[in-house]
């Protein structure tokens, strides 16, 4: 035991106050000549054992007060350890254990980090229990792994502090899911955790099925949690957010090299910031030195940090001269390894937190931004051709090719990000072809033809007989063949779209969270759009409005989104919404957008490392005159559709791609997984080529750092929630934990100690019941 | 104005001078006290044997004017006792008798043990058992009868056999004043020793603490009754010992030997008090299974309203048990 005031300790002997009232009141005693001994001698003969401890018994319930109070003031700190060790023969031991990059962080007072303290703590305290099983559900695997003696668990690399975060809700059902599966009889759960809120996600749904489950669970577990809810006393974390090459000077005298910088945008932010309260000081400007390593080379640059946060905006890292112009191009068909590729890091120097401290760029020369218009009069879609030669990051080439309907082949789409279709829906041929540009992660837009005639792309015979060759070709074969345009209805009034999807997709608010003017948007002419009820119609193929009109027709309609049936039935916040569905997204009519979590991390990690999704939208007029004001007084609303489609659809060619750690493990649809919906070699085959110390390869999803991944280079980043310090409300903790009888241990981090608890409560009580039994005892017995 | 006349006047005197000096002499005696009693008699709850005629019924037949009984003449009665008339109306010889009035010998016991050295009301129970005893050894004497004195502790210290006489008042008081409590108490054995010693029947008071087993009284009280005397106890107790209101630790050392008990009177007092209630309850109980007169004293209260009760219950009957707490 411990004292956390042991100063106070030195008031321990006036615990003896009762007894030396005590003494001296038997000091001042009267002496009585008495004549009725007889009397006395017979009370004496009389007494009995309670009478006879009564007072002695009062005396103690005084020290013990006295002493209770002392120590209570004293702050004692007692190994919750002991405490539980009298609770029987333990069956199981389960240890929880968070490896995300805040358990690096360290003690305000010492460099021992929060991870490593819990692992000390660990080993000292879980040597006393004798369990036949020790399982290890590490936040890395956040699978339950059992172990002979709880040495061989603690020394598991699985325990090592990787990038990616912890997510409490997996690791709890992972416990739940083995005691439901092995059934100890009597078992015990730690749970180690710094209380980052983030981790803890307490808003998920997950959490009331754990709750559900905890309280249906029949074995006898007892919950510990230690915690480090302890922060360093400055810690300061480091993101690239982008990183490009920009030509610099054209050689004359050679068309294939030219010179490039190396632009990169770094934001340093003070994680302790994130747990500051209105009443905290604002944190002064400091200048943080961040060395950048490429190529061999170190270069340091100061970044002022004003309020918590710095940037450094496009910051000229360096320069290569004799990089190929054309090698972008070579690599459009992304079979080719670029030459152009290269990497490095950035780094801070050691603070409260080492692994927040570095991060990892990739680069290679950005690839032409290609546009296949396919139309049969360019008149139609002319203002999107306009839009599309005109990228919006000056680094970008553009390339737009018109073609006729009849004159279009699979070869003209190769290297290319963008394909409008303005013409009857194409043929089987043509259909296979834009297929593959969509599983590349091109994106297409479908106008309608001018002259909508009754017929469909293939018969229903076709499309029943057909047996899929992958689920997601079938998805959107079949809904393209699903698919027709109705009619052409001229409008007696120009009308304007009242709903559109704001939060996500083409016609998102922009960053600054404005949102598009999709009022001003006038319609004289539409076409109406609609898909045909079939036996194998499923959710995903049905027409998902981007823009609807009041009446509930279809402006812009998203077809099919590239992804698995069997993941229809998760949220998916990209996708455009149906029905409820859609009212259930942040709809633009109000103008007012609410950024979902994936928006605000793409916000801090920047938009380039948002992977492009294949989606074919399904536009129901022209951006002509006769038809819209699309390409003229609402061109803002067209030109920054094409820009964000030519952007979705680059996302495939690129060469360098990023990824955060364990996002694409765990679910390959996560907006997190920046490289979902890329075709990547699986994680195994990745070569490291940049990581952390505390790389391991076997752990090589929860990693960050360089990757070569075939082609492409992945940069690994840490999940930007893990810069967020804030622990978890004590009224989140309650509830999520509701009806669990879970005792916390707050630790400190650097301690050496055996696990400790404060368990100044205990002689509170102590205190309380020995002035009650003394109060009892001392009451005057009732006269008769 | 004849001699014979100037005697009442002259006893009239002599008694208020004697009250006087008594007075100045022993402040243990309240003449006013006395004087204020001497309208009450004490009386005997039974026959007494005396020697000279008084106020007291005798178990003999006597000459006095109260009828006793008819009884059958046989021979060897005096022809003189005859009664004529109902030889006349019945043709038979009866004598009659009358009641015999003598005067009692009054034996005023005292416990002079240590125990009655204790007092907490500016007196002790000696004290009180003085004023007691020394009124009624006057209303005794001046009403003809005889009044004796033991002084018991653990044996008879002083001892003045049973006289009439005036002066021997006087020889009483001379003797108790010269007593002083100290001792151990024997008073059973002595009682005993004096149940046997006292051959004819007499009024007994015993003024005492009673602090022996209760079973040892009953025997003490059983013999006296059995050798025919008149018993009574005043039980004398200080209102500490009935109440024992003590606050702080107190040594108590006993007054009859060197035994001393250290206690803390807040943690004996119930206990203490359920002794006391068993012994006064036991003893009351004696006495009146022994047929004698008890009585409980507190010796805060007054001698002379502790007297009159007594005087007055025995006035009125055979006397009862009573307290004065």
């Amino acid at each position: 035991m411990g004292f956390l005031q042991p100063w106070l300790l030195i008031a321990l002997p006036l615990a003896m106050i009762p007894i030396v009232i005590h003494l001296v009141n038997q000091w001042r005693y009267q002496t009585k000549p008495w004549a009725a001994m007889m009397f006395l001698l017979r009370a004496k003969t009389l007494d009995r054992g309670f009478d006879r401890l009564r007072s002695w018994l009062i005396l103690a319930m005084r020290v013990l007060a006295v002493l209770g109070l002392i120590l209570a003031a004293s702050r004692p700190i007692s190994s919750g350890l002991m405490a539980w060790i009298s609770g029987g023969d333990i069956d199981t031991v389960i240890v929880l254990v968070d490896c995300s990059p805040s358990m690096l962080s360290t003690g305000p007072q010492n460099n021992l980090s929060k991870h490593q303290t819990a692992l000390n703590q660990l080993a000292n305290s879980l040597a006393v229990f004798n369990a036949s099983k020790w399982v290890l559900i590490d936040s890395n695997s956040l699978e339950a792994n059992e172990f002979s003696s709880s040495d061989s668990m603690l020394q598991s690399p699985n325990l090592r502090v990787s990038d990616a975060a912890c997510e409490w809700p997996a690791m709890i059902e992972s416990a739940i899911a083995y005691l439901d599966r092995e059934k100890p009889g009597q078992a015990q759960l730690w749970m180690v955790s710094d209380l980052q809120a983030t981790n803890f996600a307490a808003d998920s749904p997950r959490w009331d099925d754990i709750r559900k489950r905890l309280r249906d669970s029949k074995t006898t577990t007892r919950w510990t949690s230690i915690e480090y809810p302890e922060q360093p006393e400055s810690n300061y974390a480091i993101r690239v957010t982008d990183a490009r090459w920009v030509p610099t000077n054209t050689n004359t005298n050679s068309s294939k090299q030219a010179s490039f910088d190396l632009l990169l945008s770094i934001v340093v932010l003070n994680t302790l910031t994130n747990n500051a309260t209105e009443s905290s000081p604002v944190p002064p400007t400091v200048t943080i030195p961040v060395t950048i390593a490429w190529q061999g080379n170190e270069t340091q640059v100061s970044v002022e940090v004003l309020a918590g946060r710095g940037e450094l905006k496009d910051f000229r890292a360096g320069s290569v001269t004799d990089m190929a112009r054309n090698d972008a191009e070579l690599i459009n068909d992304g079979t080719t390894r670029s030459a152009n590729q290269s990497w490095g890091r950035v780094q801070l120097p050691r603070d409260g937190n080492v692994a927040d401290n570095e991060d990892f760029f990739a680069v290679d020369v950005a690839p032409i931004a290609k546009t296949l218009i396919v139309s049969e009069r360019i008149a139609n879609v002319l203002p999107v051709m306009i839009a599309a030669q005109s990228p919006s990051e000056a680094n970008v080439q553009s390339e737009v090719n018109t073609v006729t309907p009849n004159l279009f082949n699979q070869q003209q789409l190769d290297g290319g990000a963008f394909l409008v279709w303005q013409a009857d829906l194409p043929n089987e041929k043509s259909l296979d072809a834009i297929d593959g540009f969509i599983k590349r992660g091109g994106s297409v837009w479908f106008f309608p033809p001018e002259v909508i005639s009754d017929q469909i792309v293939a018969p229903k015979s076709n499309t029943n007989n057909d047996q899929p060759r992958n689920p997601q070709a079938t998805s959107l074969q079949t809904s393209l063949r699903q698919f027709r345009w109705n009619v052409w209805l001229t409008l007696a009034e120009p009308i304007s779209p009242t709903n559109w999807i704001s939060d996500t997709g083409l016609l998102r608010s922009t960053q600054s969270g404005a949102s598009l003017e999709m009022g001003e948007l006038k319609v004289r002419k539409l076409a109406t759009m609609s898909i045909l009820e079939g036996s194998n119609s499923s959710p995903a193929n049905k027409l998902k409005p981007i823009a609807s009109f009041a009446d509930g027709r279809t402006l812009i309609g998203s077809l099919n989104v590239f992804q698995k049936d069997s993941d229809q039935s998760k949220p998916e916040p990209m996708a455009p919404a149906t029905g409820d569905a859609m009212e259930n997204s942040s709809i633009g009519s109000t103008g007012i957008t609410v950024p979902t979590p994936s928006e605000a991390s793409a916000y801090v990690a920047g938009n380039r490392f948002r992977s492009g999704q294949g989606e074919a939208v399904m536009w129901g007029t022209f951006p002509s005159e006769d038809y819209s004001n699309l390409g003229y007084t609402s061109g803002v609303v067209l030109y920054v559709a094409v820009q964000r489609a030519l952007e979705s659809g680059l996302r495939g060619l690129k060469s360098v791609v990023d990824d955060i750690a364990r996002a694409r493990a765990r679910n390959e649809n996560s907006l997190d997984g920046l490289t979902s919906g890329l075709r990547l070699p699986p994680r195994d085959q990745w070569e490291p080529l940049l990581t952390t110390d505390r790389f391991l390869s076997n752990q090589i999803d929860n990693h960050a750092g360089i990757f070569r991944a075939g082609t492409k280079l992945v940069s690994v980043h840490r999940p930007v929630l893990e810069d967020d310090s804030k622990t978890v409300e004590m009224a989140d903790w309650n509830r999520l934990f509701e009806g669990v009888p879970i005792k916390r241990l707050s630790e400190q981090t650097g301690s050496r100690n055996d696990l400790q608890s404060e368990s100044w409560r205990t002689f509170m009580m102590i205190l309380i019941v020995a002035l009650i039994v003394e109060a009892v005892m001392s009451l005057p017995k009732p006269k008769n | 104005m004849t001699i014979k006349k100037l005697i009442p006047i002259a006893y009239f005197v002599a008694v208020l001078v004697t009250l006087r000096q008594m007075q100045t002499q022993y402040s243990f005696f309240d003449p006013t006290i006395a004087a204020r009693l001497m309208a009450i008699p004490l009386v005997s709850r039974s026959a007494m044997i005396g020697g000279v005629s008084g106020r007291h019924t005798s178990p003999h037949r006597g000459s006095s004017v109260e009828f006793a009984e008819y009884r059958k003449y046989v021979p060897g009665d005096d022809l003189r006792r005859l009664d004529w008339r109902a030889y006349g109306r019945t043709d038979r010889f009866y004598v009659k008798e009358f009641e015999a009035d003598t005067n009692l010998r009054c034996i005023l016991i005292l416990d002079s043990s240590g125990s009655m050295g204790f007092g907490s009301v500016g007196m002790s129970k000696w004290d009180y058992a003085l004023r007691l005893a020394s009124t009624l050894a006057y209303l005794t004497i001046q009403q003809g009868d005889a009044a004796g004195l033991v002084c018991a502790s653990n044996e008879i210290t002083h001892r003045l056999p049973p006289r009439r006489n005036p002066a021997h008042l006087a020889s009483w008081m001379e003797l108790v004043s010269q007593v002083s409590p100290k001792g151990e108490t024997h008073l059973p054995r002595l009682l005993h020793e004096l149940a046997e010693t006292v051959s004819q029947r007499a009024m007994v008071i015993v003024f005492s603490d009673f602090f022996d087993e209760p079973l040892l009284w009953r025997d003490c009280f059983e013999h006296l009754r059995f050798r025919k005397h008149d018993v009574s106890v005043f039980h004398l107790m200080d209102p500490e010992e009935l109440q024992f209101d003590f606050q702080r630790p107190t040594r108590f050392t006993d007054l009859e030997g060197n035994a001393s008990i250290f206690a803390e009177p807040s943690d004996i007092r119930d206990r203490y008090h359920i002794a006391l209630d068993e012994f006064l309850a036991s003893l009351q109980q004696t006495c009146l299974e022994t047929r004698t007169e008890y009585r409980r004293v507190s010796i805060d209260t007054s001698v002379e309203s502790t007297l009159k009760e007594f005087l007055v219950a025995r006035l009125n009957g055979t006397g009862r048990q009573g307290s004065r707490m």
